[in-house]
């Protein structure tokens, strides 16, 4: 299909190599003093408040310390304790499962919802509605659910025995279906979240693009899958790297919903890691398994980064 | 070659009705999916609503009552006055407003700088930011606190307000991403033209990013407005405390006041929804992309 | 091995005492001086800081006692510093380490042990004993000192107040199920045993409601049997034939249905909602449900200790416990002290219990709290249940994390059902294994 021609865009390439050798280096260097002012406060804020707690939970990784005692050197004890605890290698099972269910679901759903709500009638009202849940904390939001959901006198099950015959299971207190539950509650709760995203990546799209597609004879399918979808890519994105990350670190729906039951069908990893330190008081475990935790997600993002060649967009 | 339904192309005279039809049915469909999402949006809140204007005894009733019968109004009231709310509003407003503002402004321009400025180390430190994401702050509370302590901020907004007002590497990501697929033409015409940095940065990224501007400043006063942990653990003073932390002074360790938190927690959903209904228009309205004609 | 925290130590800020200028409201009130003036005088009032968790109502009251205790003397302003419940035991760990932490302080019983192990809360065995203490140890009820007393007699925290546990009955619920004779009669007649108990059950069930909800930990059962869970600092229900005969009874209850299992509702805060609601006959609850029931005037209900099956009338059951501590890092020990030992004295606990109070006094003396109330209908259950029952345990309360792990194993079995002696034994192996790592024996 046919691009409409950008106005400045000749003139500009060949002035980039005309001038590039004079301009180039003057500009390199204002641009590392412009680069840092920019990120200043950022960088500030960064080196004060975060990197220090963050190195600190590299350091207690490697110590034993009960929260209030002396801490003691350890080396890789830690370490190895927790690859060897099965509670942690179910808590990593239970993440991934988590994950693997409630970031596409999110995702996905949020993505058509975005796309719905971007030319549809009423769809400031449809916005405020599919926001409400993302509006609410999380505890509100659990506590909610938590008797929604409950086995013998939640609304759901109340409802699904009454108007449906059926015979429900215990949803939070099930080991099949606890985690599924809980996928479930939070893709509701951060639809709102993504949606929102998602529709402010849309409205950076071009409509000429979309426009130029349509005079070129494509499908809707089409322009979403050869237009809309590659525009959005930064989007989508930064949408999945958020997604995960937060995934592998949830929390307060555990903490309200299920204190990682049954037994320990719900324990998930940033769950493990405050129970080994507010519960059994065991510091150094819990470092440990956040750092294991956090070599994980890094590795994942990094992936994520080395493949948007692939597949990521920035400017056509 | 598949008809359009779109209203822009008009439709061919002979398959007018086909396609009207067809439009009207999607349609319908589309709705009725939406409305079915709509109710189990709010469903949870309908629930919350009816269960601030119930009497306890009526909380948990099999099969569930919807209509609070009779309708208990004072909880409104009872709830305002059972803690220091007065404070709490105000005190959650200020610090939301500073915080906001100081994240759009350090954000875009963090932002910026990390999706089009060539500086050194520019790759690792955005990496480092995003690290910082990666630590639950169950483990990264203490160290905080210390160092809270050194600062002399405990028991302060200011260790609530600093923080997140200089540093959201959550927010840093989603400007990069956003300038970064920008097109870069209009900032090499700019430079072209002898423009700096910041007349760029403030002239003409600026109003191309209204969108995702709009989307952090709803998200950081969401984020701000219903943080519980940190605030829990730096405010000692029952005045200086924000709505979150009263709003769970409704649970005590056996018994839970229902009634009255439901309604707190409705009456603390206001400000947050009216920022939303106003922070959304910039989304819809979306952005004229100067220098490209539509 | 620990070191003591001393905040002076830490950082170079301390906590320093502050200096009030004096407020109207300590001069006026001359009053009734209810506590004995420190053994140095401050010139000016000395300022002690205190915590507790609460919700609106509890701290309603704990902020009236504290004012009322600074408007009776001048020389101490107790400063209240009220927690959210959920936040707790987090915060207070954060500021221990940061030497922030308040002079006196409420501690669950699973985080006293540690505590005391840190020396993070002062040794009070000798003060308790002294002149100017209110609270001597001997002056406390039942036996609840759990954690908070250790192996060798000394003392860390005392009993902020207890809760026994009690099996509350709605009195309309059952008339409506056909029960002609109330629980509590039966009680006063010396018949309330698991049958009777049981077959007040199965007429509530065959009346179409809920009898009871059974909650993850069921050591009164085993203690009404006349089993027992510790001795000699091990685990040893698994052992013991009658320890062994509750479970069972309790999971063949759970399989019949005649019991509903907690486990889906968030830690109890369900079944008094569903007591509220009518919906439940009994719900094994201490004096907290009191403030909430009351206020619910359709609800008719009553208390009557747990049901024996020893054939004795009662049998010692589960008493909830929190415990008091101070802080070993103090500033001001001696007016610490003197707030501290006011608010567990016989007179603290009348005022900070009395009307609408909810919970039962830890102190002997102070019973007409209890009594003086006019509901419910055999208030004194409550006193029966104190003076016979335990607190936590020391051996399970004093292992970090201990508890959490037994509930994992209990949950699995009465959720998926099981062998109860392979539950047992594997409780047993739980527990002594972590007890033994923690030097608890």
């Amino acid at each position: 299909m046919a691009m409409p021609v950008l106005g400045a865009a000749p003139t500009t390439e060949l002035s980039k190599q005309g001038k590039r050798t004079v301009l180039s280096s003057r500009r390199s260097r204002s641009d590392a003093l412009w680069g840092i002012f920019f990120i200043a406060p950022q960088l500030l804020g960064l080196l004060a408040f975060s990197l220090i707690p963050v190195g600190y939970a590299f350091v207690l990784s490697v110590m034993k310390w009960d929260g209030l005692g002396t801490r003691e050197f350890v080396g890789f004890a830690n370490f190895r304790t927790e690859f060897a605890d099965k509670e942690f290698r179910d808590a990593l099972v239970h993440t991934l499962y988590y994950t693997l269910i409630s970031v596409p679901g999110g995702i996905v759903v949020s993505l058509l919802l975005a796309l719905a709500l971007n030319n549809v009638r009423f769809k400031s009202v449809y916005r405020v509605i599919f926001f409400l849940p993302t509006i609410t904390s999380s505890v509100a939001v659990s506590m909610v659910w938590l008797w929604m959901l409950n086995g013998d006198f939640g609304l759901l099950n109340t409802y699904l025995r009454e108007w449906f015959n059926l015979d429900p299971p215990n949803w939070l207190v099930s080991s099949t279906w606890v985690i599924p539950a809980i996928s479930l509650v939070a893709i509701w709760a951060g639809l709102g979240f993504n949606m929102v995203i998602f529709l402010a990546g849309l409205q950076g799209i071009p409509q000429t693009y979309i426009e130029a597609a349509q005079i070129d004879g494509a499908s809707k399918w089409r322009q979403f899958w050869n237009v809309t979808l590659p525009l959005l890519s930064p989007t989508m994105f930064f949408v999945t790297i958020m997604s995960i990350i937060a995934s592998f670190q949830v929390f307060d729906f555990i903490y309200v919903m299920t204190g990682g039951g049954p037994g320990t069908q719900s324990t998930t990893m940033v769950f493990h890691i405050y129970e080994k330190a507010f519960v059994s008081f065991t510091f150094g475990l819990s470092a440990a398994a956040a750092v294991i935790l956090f070599f994980l997600i890094m590795a994942v993002t990094l992936f994520q980064f080395w493949g948007q060649r692939r597949w990521v967009h920035y400017d056509s | 070659m598949a008809a359009s339904t779109d209203t822009f192309i008009e439709p061919h005279r002979t398959g007018a009705r086909v396609l009207r039809f067809r439009r009207s049915l999607t349609t319908i469909l589309l709705h009725t999916v939406l409305i079915l999402g709509s109710a189990t949006m709010i469903v949870p809140f309908l629930w919350m609503i009816g269960t601030s204007l119930k009497d306890f005894g009526q909380v948990f009733l099999i099969p569930p009552k919807w209509i609070p019968d009779p309708v208990v109004w004072s909880n409104y009231p009872d709830s305002w006055n059972a803690l220091p709310f007065a404070h709490a509003y105000w005190n959650s407003t200020y610090i939301c407003v500073i915080v906001v503002t100081s994240q759009l402004l350090t954000c875009s321009m963090a932002g910026y700088a990390f999706a089009r400025i060539n500086f050194p180390f520019r790759e690792p430190i955005f990496i480092l930011f995003l690290a910082t994401l990666m630590i639950p702050h169950q483990i990264t509370i203490i160290p905080l606190y210390l160092i809270m302590r050194r600062l002399g901020w405990i028991d302060s907004h200011l260790s609530l307000i600093v923080p997140p007002a200089l540093f959201s590497a959550f927010g840093v990501f989603l400007l990069r991403q956003f300038i970064k697929s920008l097109p870069e033409e209009l900032e090499e015409s700019a430079i072209l033209d002898g423009a700096n940095r910041w007349r760029i940065y403030w002239q003409i990224i600026i109003p191309l990013i209204k969108a995702p501007l709009a989307a952090l400043g709803i998200f950081s006063f969401l984020g701000t407005w219903n943080s519980f942990f940190n605030p829990n653990i730096f405010l000692s003073t029952p005045e200086k405390f924000t709505i979150p932390l009263l709003l769970n002074m409704f649970k005590g360790l056996y018994i839970t006041d229902w009634t009255l938190m439901m309604a707190a927690a409705s009456l603390a959903l206001i400000p947050a929804l009216v920022i939303y209904i106003a922070g959304q228009r910039y989304i819809i309205e979306g952005v004229a992309l100067t220098g490209l004609k539509r | 091995m620990s070191r003591r925290i001393s905040p002076a130590g830490m950082f170079n800020t301390s906590i320093n005492r502050r200096r009030l200028l004096g407020s109207a409201a300590l001069a006026a009130a001359a009053g009734s001086t209810v506590f004995k003036a420190p053994a140095v005088l401050a010139q000016d009032p000395v300022e002690v800081t205190w915590s507790s968790w609460g919700n609106t109502g509890e701290v309603e009251n704990l902020k009236n006692f504290t004012d009322s205790f600074n408007a009776s003397q001048s020389e101490i302003v107790a400063k209240y510093i009220p927690v959210p419940t959920d936040g707790y035991q987090d915060k207070i760990l954060t500021q221990l380490n940061g030497g922030t932490a308040p002079d006196d302080f409420y501690s669950g019983d699973a985080l006293i042990a540690t505590l005391i192990k840190n020396n993070a809360v002062a040794d009070l065995t000798d003060l308790l004993s002294s002149d100017v203490s209110k609270s001597k140890p001997e002056d406390f009820a039942g036996d609840l000192w759990g954690p908070a007393k250790t192996a060798d007699g000394r003392y860390f925290g005392v009993p902020v107040d207890c809760n026994p546990i009690v099996l509350w009955y709605n009195r309309t619920l059952l008339e409506e199920a056909g029960v002609t004779e109330m629980p509590a009669d039966t009680y006063e007649a010396g018949n309330w045993n698991w049958d009777t108990f049981i077959a007040v059950v199965d007429q509530v069930i065959a009346a179409g409601k809920k009898a009871f909800v059974s909650g993850t930990s069921v050591y009164s059962w085993i203690t009404n049997n006349g089993g027992s869970i510790y001795a000699d600092g091990k685990f040893i229900a698994n052992e013991d034939q009658k320890a062994i005969e509750a479970y069972q009874w309790v999971q063949d209850n759970l399989t019949s249905e005649k019991f509903i299992f907690s486990g889906g509702l968030p830690e109890g805060q369900g079944e008094d909602a569903m007591f509220m609601s009518g919906q439940l006959a009994f719900t094994a609850l201490g004096r907290w449900g009191l403030p909430l029931f009351r206020q619910n005037q359709s609800l008719d209900c009553d208390i009557v200790p747990y049901p024996t099956n020893t054939g004795n009338k009662i049998e010692p059951s589960s008493v909830a416990v929190a415990y008091w501590v101070m802080n070993a890092a103090t500033d001001t020990p001696d007016e610490s002290f003197a707030f501290y030992t006011h608010f567990v004295s016989p007179e603290g606990q009348e005022e900070r219990l009395n009307e609408g109070g909810n919970a039962v006094p830890s102190i002997k003396g102070v019973e007409e709290v209890v009594l003086s109330d006019t509901l419910p209908d055999h208030k004194q259950y409550f006193l029966d249940a104190r003076n016979v029952g335990y607190g936590p345990f020391r051996e399970e309360a004093g292992t970090p994390g201990l508890i959490t792990e037994l509930d994992k194993i209990n949950e699995e079995l009465w959720l998926n059902g099981g062998d109860v002696q392979a539950a047992l034994d594997a409780l047993a192996e739980k527990a002594n294994t972590m007890i033994a790592e923690a030097g608890n024996a």
